[in-house]
């Protein structure tokens, strides 16, 4: 009964180890009862005629020998099976005290990883605040007197405020990017996915390029295919995403050239291309483009500021929502960005 | 006598700045620091609409809101929440409206307008 049931419990805990342990453990029995049964059937008959001549009590003493042989040999084996019991017992129990160990182990370092996660998660919520809060007043106060809220202003002053404006803007930018990846990287970025028509949206992302694209004599065209509607997506991530490859595509491009968004259905994926016939990305640059930080060869720079954020914050939004993108370009011949996401959401 | 509104935000500039543009605007304006300040004017004055900030040093906005909820002093009284919460962090906790920070001044001044306007119909 008992032996059924630690081989049932060590069985559980490990199938293998425990099998050959049993085999090698009747194997010993075996041979030992092997072993003891041919010196006692080759020695003990002849020991047995030494003391005793007479033959009628020899067949009777040799009767009563083997039965004592069964008993003596059964009890043996009863006893070695006793003593290996005992010790699968304690092993069970040694291992029962480790695994008891380690969860606790185990539970400490989640809860730990848990607290920790939640302080980040705190911490950039308030520094977003922090950060925030001055911006306000240097948007604020910027824009309204701008736009005359406090009585006019002359061309000079009007020029500077907008200055004010334009860099506050910016900074914003700057602070909503680090912030974001921040928090994409502490893994506190949730996923608000609900249902809405990514055809507006797209149309509403372009709109908020037609100015600034007339403004540089570029084209910007849109085309997106019938069957293009509603779509599960985070739709201020999709949003994010749209405005940074459309105004990457317009700050790349000279005047002239053409900025072409495409956007198609795929089986489960919805496939959206930027197209542009701007200055290009070299091969050795391409591969750093999606890096943190990183901004294209110096010339550039200068010529195009930025932090270097924008494409791998896009990379970022893309892959959380479980799409990918992947950019085809030429030196001096435009380049293509294109990227797809789950029409259903990422589950 | 004009509607009042009354603007409830900690920070001293950024409440002059709100503040400052209303009153251009002909807007009969009040303040409050706090939200212990808050409370006691909306149940005093009986602004037409609060613009509240979230984040107070005694209390957040949110609490502001369900006290004069739960005290039943807010009558027709709209009530819209000015956060400088990331855009991702903003849950909404039963406000009239969510104007985000940093504001835009003229967003502001139109959702007040509109805001004023439906109050009067």
């Amino acid at each position: 009964m008992s032996l059924h049931w630690w081989r049932q419990s060590i069985d559980l805990v490990n199938g293998s180890l425990t099998k050959s342990r049993l085999i090698s453990h009747a194997a010993r029995i075996a041979l030992v009862y092997l072993f003891a049964s041919i010196i006692y059937i080759y020695f003990s008959d002849r020991l047995v005629e030494v003391f005793i001549q007479d033959p009628n009590r020899l067949t009777s003493v040799q009767t009563f020998k083997g039965l004592a042989f069964v008993a003596f040999s059964s009890l043996l084996i009863y006893v070695f099976i006793v003593r290996k019991e005992r010790e699968n017992e304690r092993i069970l129990h040694d291992l029962d005290a480790k695994v008891k160990e380690r969860t606790t182990k185990l539970e400490e370092a989640m809860f730990l990883a848990e607290s920790t996660s939640k302080l980040k998660s705190e911490f950039l919520a308030n520094m977003s605040h922090e950060l925030r809060t001055p911006l306000n007043a240097i948007i604020g106060f910027s824009e309204a007197m701008l736009s005359g809220v406090y009585g006019p202003v002359n061309e000079r002053h009007r020029e500077y405020l907008g200055d004010i404006l334009t860099s506050g803007e910016h900074l914003l930018g700057l602070v909503n990017d680090i912030l974001d990846l921040s928090k994409i990287e502490a893994g506190s970025m949730d996923l608000e996915q609900r249902v809405f028509s990514l055809k507006e949206l797209m149309g509403s992302a372009v709109g908020m390029f037609r100015e600034k694209a007339i403004v540089h004599n570029i084209t910007l065209e849109c085309h997106v295919e019938d069957g293009v509607d509603e779509i599960v997506a985070d739709q201020r991530k999709v949003k994010q995403i749209m405005v940074n490859l459309l105004s990457n595509a317009i700050k790349f491009t000279s005047a002239g050239g053409t900025v072409r968004l495409n956007v198609r259905r795929a089986a489960d994926t919805i496939e959206v291309s930027i197209e542009d016939n701007g200055i290009g990305i070299s091969s050795s640059d391409m591969l750093q483009l999606f890096q943190p930080f990183h901004q294209l060869e110096s010339p550039l720079q200068k010529k195009y500021s930025g932090a270097g954020l924008g494409l791998f914050l896009t990379k970022r939004l893309i892959e959380l929502q479980g799409g990918g993108i992947r950019v085809e370009s030429e030196k001096g011949g435009g380049s293509i960005f294109s990227f797809s996401i789950p029409i259903k959401g990422n589950v | 006598m004009g509607k009042k509104i009354l603007v409830v935000e900690d920070n001293e500039i950024n409440r002059k700045l709100f503040v400052s543009v209303l009153r251009e605007r002909g807007h009969v304006v009040i303040e409050a620091a706090n939200g212990r300040e808050a409370i006691a004017l909306i149940v005093n004055e009986l602004p037409v609409l609060v613009l509240m900030d979230i984040v107070l040093p005694d209390m957040s906005g949110d609490e502001v809101l369900r006290t004069c909820k739960k005290k039943g002093v807010l009558g027709t009284t709209k009530v819209f929440a000015l956060t400088a919460s990331a855009p991702s962090d903003i849950r909404d906790a039963g406000f009239d409206g969510i104007i985000p920070k940093p504001v835009r001044v003229l967003d502001l001044l139109e959702t007040v307008q509109e805001a004023l306007e439906v109050h009067e119909s």
